[in-house]
């Protein structure tokens, strides 16, 4: 909200600079978000008195002109407006002056002496808008006055500055949603009075039934209405200094009649509307709901479809005005309109906030109905605007008043504790430190009696109910930062970190130990992108959206890294090796924290593009997903998982821990690799990080176990086999045929072609066997590699190649 | 065949080695493809099954003494000044560099504020990130239909007619794990809650829809707002490991009371000082307390909250916000 200081300080008396001012606003509650100066004040700018005005020689729409600014002589300008003659008397901006406007590269416009066309000019003609005026560029600005040349413009003509603050208003403070309430938090911090603006009309009389009867039919939604009967209207602009006073604080000045009704609402915080009075069939209002949906076009000419119990203000016949959010067109103010109702309100805030959503449209008025204004002041503000506007309209004539009180307003009273304000804030104030302030807030206080005192809340405060909102109030206007700072602080024993803390530090330690980048993907994907890891019915997706691509909630990690890994090799990444930890959502029998909803937290590893670039030192090849596989090895070593069981079925790996899946390595098919645009090769592992956890803890507490005392003995055998046998059957043949012994296996070289018959293929392993009790003999060895070679013979068709 | 293994072996052991001719012609004898070697492990495949690993045995260590004496002498004449130097055997050739692992730079930066808080005597609890009314809202005292709801925009996921509160939507910030955790358990309660937060909001370089937040939650007897601003303080000064100019100014949370936003004193090279809100805190609101099954009159306690995006921009100098997300190689890798 914008905020005049000048209006401030015609409210409350202040000391010190803008920026000051604004610092104490601010550590009083409404946090200043900027500063700004509006106006100048003009120094440098005096009147000048236009001796001689020639055509300038070689310019035709320029003219010199010898100008008295009451220097010693007078001094020669170059001016390019039509209007210049001699004998006027004109602003001029003389050499050196600042103008407030600025050039189009954003620099103040200031004054030199310069060479135009040949022709030397020492100062400027000015324009209205030259000087921050306004926007009149038609001509230089005539000046109606006989002040000798040399004197100030601003002895001559009204000028004003003022400095405009943005201010941000809380939503518990509906109070401060107008001057009066910022100048009442500032007259509290600096401990003076709060000079309310007063109403020249002090009192009406009640209006005659025949100009109009108010009927309130739903107490609890209005419990106050005022109508005040005002005639011999007319359309006039409000007063300058008004009008510029509007167009400081953002608002548009439209007549003297509208532009009342939005000073008062700055001022005091009622939203005020007014009612053509000869367009109110029966000369009737009546304050109700519908009990079904309805349609009314509001004054800016738009129907809207209000829900049942939306409040409406209705003449004798049918709505004219949407409640607390917008008047109607059929009973809208127009420049023919010679008899007003000014209406002057309360509604109940929740049902105002409902409707202005409903309708999709927050007013000025809606804004502060639905925080909640001073439910007491509809009065005194429709008096205020009908003062203003009987001062600004030429014959207006303030009639009468209707003011209907359906609910009375009941103040609510709080019972507070010095020893409560002392216990929650860790001071030491006494009762009377703390009375003051809320005095100085206008809360009522009665006798203090001990301890306690009996506080009554003002009606422009609804959001202070309880104690404890009490302490705040004087907690801010005493000042947050001079309430003294222990320098210790204590605290209980402190709890042990749970697992999940420190299993997460080791899987991201395993993932970066493993060259893995950690990237932070969204967890709000496009519907295509989840499509393939999740059923239709799995899927969760935003009601509200931002845009199609963030639709659906990630139901795995996959996405997030196929897309980055497209992302990087589009900007020729040679390598992409990333990692992700985050939580994925689907639809499923067994939510943890919400019935039918999984959220899970999980690990996606991804590998993709070059397993070697390019290098004198290596072949390059692209990576195969048994390079992710090896990564991954290391990993669940890292994490003490090692003996997971690992799977590989077809074209993925399955790896478990007993019955409990951990998680899958896999490539993405052909659609997928569409889906992403992908055209370098990539596998990921995804695993669910609660299971990782899980199999962690049961064995975190490993002891070591001794160094082997005896040596290892190594031996190779090169098999060619069918190209149909997986090197996996293989291996499960050698461990199941080795038992215990065998402490390590690898294969050293996968062959195939010259020397190999045609379909077969030749793997050379190498095993790697220890006892852990004794040295193996090489009948020992012996016994071993010949169990393994005559299963590998029987079993898988293999054959020694030598 | 065994004495033929015995008398190869005595020839192996036999050689010279001493000068790089004998060292070559080692090799060209005894390791090369064929050679007397390799035509006895040809022979082996004739052999009976049974046989063959007892004579495979000592034939498989033949092959690697053979091999382990030529690369020991190999070693030691390596060293010498004979023989032309191979040309990989510059040193100034361009090494390989590992692929090197990395943390993102909101985990780095997170972690740190986490280890501070560690320091400081708190634990850490989680909650999920798709939650209901009840826990991001009603719980933590915005009433329904009131403005303070506007304050953060919200993804709704499933509106649940019968009782609002049941609504699912993304938490728009940590706090309904303070409401999990206090339910969870009595006070005394240290703890910290970090994690993802959601806020339907256009994105631009200053506002992302999804970003993370720590927040922290102390309740205990005798909590006061004065320990808050002590905590606060030291908080700040660790995490910017220096001392700093400070300003507390009074604000609006639904479930706190009183509330703060406190601002530092900023000056980035180049730029006049500008005050910088850095976090927002304030006393548990006696209502949440309530809510969460802790007797307000018994207990007190403080909650404090700050955004982990905006201290990884301060902390790196990132200007858009988007980046944390783009997952560009050339921007994850600078970070370490």
């Amino acid at each position: 909200m914008l905020v005049s200081l000048n209006w401030l300080k015609e409210l409350v008396q202040l000391h010190g600079t803008p920026a000051e001012i604004a610092e104490r606003i601010t550590l009083a509650g409404l946090e200043v978000e900027a500063v700004e100066q509006v106006g100048s004040l003009l120094d440098g700018v005096v009147v000048g008195h236009v001796l001689t005005c020639d055509r300038h020689p070689d310019a035709d729409r320029l003219s010199v002109c010898t100008v008295d600014i009451g220097a010693e002589a007078p001094v020669r300008i170059v001016c390019g407006a039509p209007n210049v003659a001699a004998g006027q008397r004109v602003p001029v901006a003389t050499v050196g002056t600042e103008l407030p406007v600025k050039l189009p590269d954003g620099s103040p416009l200031v004054i030199r002496k310069s060479k135009i066309r040949g022709q030397v000019s020492e100062g400027m003609i000015c324009a209205l808008d030259e000087l921050g005026l306004g926007s009149d560029h038609s001509g230089i600005w005539v000046l109606d006055t006989t002040a000798a040349p040399g004197t100030a413009l601003a002895e001559v003509t009204s000028l004003d500055v003022d400095h405009v603050l943005e201010v941000a208003i809380t939503p518990n403070r509906p109070d401060a949603t107008c001057h009066l309430g910022i100048a009442r938090d500032l007259a509290a911090v600096a401990n003076v009075p709060l000079r309310k603006p007063e109403p020249a009309i002090g009192d009406l009389p009640p209006a005659d039934p025949a100009d109009i009867r108010i009927r309130i039919e739903d107490a609890d939604a209005c419990p106050r209405y005022v109508g005040v009967v005002i005639r011999n209207v007319q359309a006039v602009p409000s007063p300058e200094p008004v009008r510029r006073r509007l167009e400081a604080i953002g608002l548009r000045p439209i007549n003297a009649l509208v532009d009342a009704t939005n000073l008062v609402m700055r001022e005091m915080g009622q939203p005020l509307h007014a009612f053509d009075l000869d367009r109110i069939a029966t000369r009737e209002i009546v304050v109700r709901s519908y009990g079904h949906e309805t349609r009314f076009t509001t004054l800016d000419g738009h129907e809207r479809t209000v829900p049942a119990g939306g409040l409406y203000i209705c003449d004798g016949e049918t709505p004219v005005a949407l409640a607390g959010v917008m008047g109607g067109a059929n009973s809208e103010i127009h420049n023919g309109t010679t008899q007003v109702l000014l209406e002057s309100a309360y509604f109940e805030p929740r049902g105002i906030r409902k409707t202005a959503k409903a309708v999709g449209l927050q007013t000025d008025a809606s804004y502060r109905f639905e925080r909640g204004i001073d439910p007491t002041m509809a009065r005194t503000a429709a008096l205020r605007c009908a003062s203003l506007i009987r001062e600004w309209i030429p014959g207006a004539e303030v009639v009468s008043i209707c003011d209907v009180e359906a609910k009375p307003f009941e103040a609510k009273h709080i019972r507070l504790r010095t020893s409560f304000v002392n216990r929650v804030l860790g001071t030491q104030l006494k009762t009377a430190q703390v009375v003051s302030i809320l005095k100085s807030l206008e809360f009522g206080v009665g006798k203090p009696q001990a301890d306690e005192v009996d506080i009554t809340v003002p009606p422009f405060r609804p959001d202070v109910s309880r104690e404890i909102d009490l302490v705040e109030e004087v907690a801010r206007i005493y000042n947050y930062n001079e309430i003294p700072m222990p320098g210790t602080i204590s605290f209980s024993r402190p709890t042990p970190l749970p697992f999940r803390e420190i299993g997460l530090r080791r899987i991201r330690e395993a993932a970066v130990r493993l060259g893995f980048r950690e990237m932070y993907g969204n967890s709000l994907v496009p519907e295509e992108q989840a499509a393939p890891f999740a059923a239709e019915h799995e899927r969760i997706r935003a009601l509200n959206p931002i845009s199609r691509d963030t639709t659906t909630l990630r139901p795995d990690l996959a996405p997030g890294f196929l897309k980055a890994a497209a992302f990087n090799f589009n900007r020729e990444a040679e390598q992409v090796r990333l990692f992700e930890i985050g939580n994925i959502f689907r639809y499923n029998e067994n939510g943890r924290w919400h019935p039918g909803v999984l959220e899970e937290t999980h690990l996606v590893l991804g590998l993709g593009g070059q397993w070697t670039s390019a290098h004198w030192s290596v072949d390059d090849r692209p990576i195969r997903p048994t390079d992710l596989a090896g990564l991954v090895a290391g990993f669940l070593t890292h994490l003490g998982l090692e003996s997971a069981d690992r799977d590989v079925q077809g074209d993925q790996i399955i790896y478990s821990m007993g019955p409990a899946e951990l998680g899958r390595l896999r490539t993405p098919d052909a659609a997928m690799r569409k889906t992403f645009d992908l055209d370098k090769p990539v596998a990921y592992a995804e695993f669910s990080v609660d299971r990782l956890l899980a199999a962690m803890e049961q064995r975190q507490h490993r002891a070591m176990t001794p160094v082997p005392k005896f040596p290892s003995v190594s031996y190779d055998i090169a098999v060619v086999v069918p190209a149909g046998v997986s090197a996996g059957e293989l291996e499960a043949t050698i461990r199941a045929k080795a038992g215990a012994t065998l402490r390590g296996l690898t294969v050293f070289d996968v062959y195939e072609g010259k020397g190999i018959p045609e379909g077969h293929k030749s793997l050379a392993w190498r095993l790697t066997l220890r006892e852990e009790a004794k040295t193996l003999t090489s009948k020992d060895v012996e016994a071993i590699i010949s169990r393994v070679v005559s299963a590998l013979e029987n079993r898988h068709q293999a054959r020694l190649r030598v | 065949m065994r004495s033929d293994i015995e008398a190869l072996r005595s020839e192996v052991e036999a050689a010279s080695l001493a000068t790089p001719a004998e060292l070559e012609a080692y090799r060209l004898r005894f390791l090369v493809k064929k050679s007397p070697l390799t035509e006895l492990f040809s022979r082996l495949g004739s052999l009976p099954a049974d046989e063959r690993a007892a004579v495979g045995k000592p034939l498989n260590e033949l092959r690697q003494s053979a091999q382990a004496r030529y690369d020991a002498a190999k070693a030691v004449l390596g060293n010498g000044p004979a023989g032309p130097a191979k040309a990989t055997d510059d040193w100034s050739l361009p090494p390989a560099m590992p692929a090197l692992g990395s943390l993102h730079p909101v985990t780095l930066t997170l972690e740190e504020i986490k280890q501070i808080f560690f320091r400081l005597g708190f634990s850490v609890a989680d909650g999920p990130e798709l939650e209901d009314d009840f826990h991001n809202f009603t719980a933590l005292n915005f009433p329904p239909e009131h403005p303070a709801r506007d304050m953060q925009d919200t993804f709704f996921i499933r509106k649940d007619a019968s009782d609002p509160t049941r609504d699912l939507l993304l938490r728009t910030h940590t706090s309904p794990v303070q409401i999990r955790h206090m339910l969870d358990r009595k006070p005394p309660i240290r703890a910290i809650m970090p994690g993802r937060v959601y806020r339907n909001e256009a994105v631009n370089y200053k506002s992302y829809f999804l970003f993370h937040q720590v927040e922290a939650l102390y309740v205990d007897k005798h909590v006061t707002f004065a320990e808050l601003k002590e905590t606060l303080v030291m908080l700040a000064e660790m995490v910017f490991n220096r001392k700093v100019e400070y300003r507390m100014r009074p604000s609006f949370f639904p479930f706190t009371e009183p509330s703060l936003e406190m601002d530092i004193w900023y000056e980035s090279p180049g730029q006049p000082g500008r005050w910088m809100e850095i976090l927002g805190a304030g006393m548990v609101h006696p209502n949440v307390l309530q809510a969460a099954g802790i007797d307000p009159d018994e207990y007190s306690g403080f909650a404090l909250g700050m955004g982990v995006e905006r201290m990884a921009k301060l902390r790196y100098g990132i200007d858009d916000i988007r980046l944390l997300y783009e997952n560009d190689v050339r921007f994850l890798e600078q970070f370490r």
